[in-house]
């Protein structure tokens, strides 16, 4: 041991104690921080679906107002079917 | 179970595989244990402020927990912990300073040095005139010599732990060895009897 780690153990010798809450504090954040994450992993997907879906119909109707103004078909057709022509 | 584990002298890395698989709070408390004391010593010493030096050891362990999964097993757990102690004291010392001056381009930037420090100029310093000497170089150079000296660093471990070139390392050290042979003489040879 060299004088550089002697001085260590005289000042750890007479350091004041570390406040035990420091222990539960960090144990306590890191829990909050693991249940947080799982909330996360649980619903983030599930979040991610519902965004994809409404962003989608947005999409889809975006498209089939932009059908409807060439006049062909009528509005109440099902999505993503061609315009029907003129009967002959 | 903490004195079985104990009886069992586990070692940092089982402990922390099982605390990583178990997230259990047995292991965590172990490691605490373990190196709280050293890192509370450490903030305090670079830190100088009790008050401060617990809200950095809570910070620092938090950070070292979080990170553990990172922890790869290159260096001893105990180097990875310390080199997390000191860049997070040097990061708070350096917001306060606001001028980021504490390694600032010195270490790359620097003039040589004619003459080397031996090692034993240091190491044969009485433990309270070594504090003083401590006490009274910047904090920047006191991290490097302690890393060295007291943790025995590796050049290399320094560097990596400190984000700097092996080269600027030695050259700080070189320079932190002199600045405190200088603060020696200073100090205690030229002073009036």
């Amino acid at each position: 041991m060299n004088n550089f780690q002697r001085l260590e153990e005289e000042e750890i010798d007479r350091l004041p104690d570390l406040p035990m809450g420091i222990a539960h504090n960090v144990n306590s954040t890191l829990g909050g921080m693991r249940t947080l994450g799982s909330i996360v992993e649980l619903y983030l997907a599930k979040i991610f679906d519902v965004v994809t879906m409404m962003a989608r119909g947005e999409a889809e109707q975006s498209s089939n107002s932009f059908g409807h103004t060439g006049g062909h078909g009528s509005p109440t057709e099902p999505k993503g079917e061609v315009p029907r022509g003129p009967k002959s | 179970m903490e004195k079985i584990l104990q009886k069992m002298k586990i070692s940092d890395e089982e402990l922390i595989r099982h605390y990583l698989e178990t997230q259990n709070s047995r292991y965590f408390d172990q490691l605490y244990a373990k190196y709280s004391t050293k890192v509370f010593s450490k903030c305090i010493s670079l830190l100088k402020e009790e008050a401060a030096a617990q809200d950095a050891t809570q910070d620092i362990f938090l950070k070292i927990f979080l990170n553990l999964s990172k922890f790869g097993g290159k260096s001893k757990f105990s180097t990875w912990i310390y080199s997390i102690t000191y860049n997070y004291c040097i990061d708070l010392i350096r917001k306060k300073k606001k001028d980021g001056s504490i390694f600032s381009d010195e270490i790359e930037n620097a003039p040589d040095l004619a003459e080397e420090v031996p090692d034993s100029a240091l190491l044969e310093m009485e433990v309270k005139k070594l504090k003083i000497v401590l006490e009274n170089i910047p904090v920047g150079d006191k991290a490097v010599l302690l890393m060295k000296y007291q943790d025995d660093m590796s050049i290399k471990e320094i560097s990596d732990s400190l984000d700097k070139s092996e080269s600027a390392i030695k050259m700080k050290l070189k320079r932190a060895k002199h600045k405190a042979q200088k603060v020696y003489e200073d100090k205690f040879r030229q002073r009036p009897i």
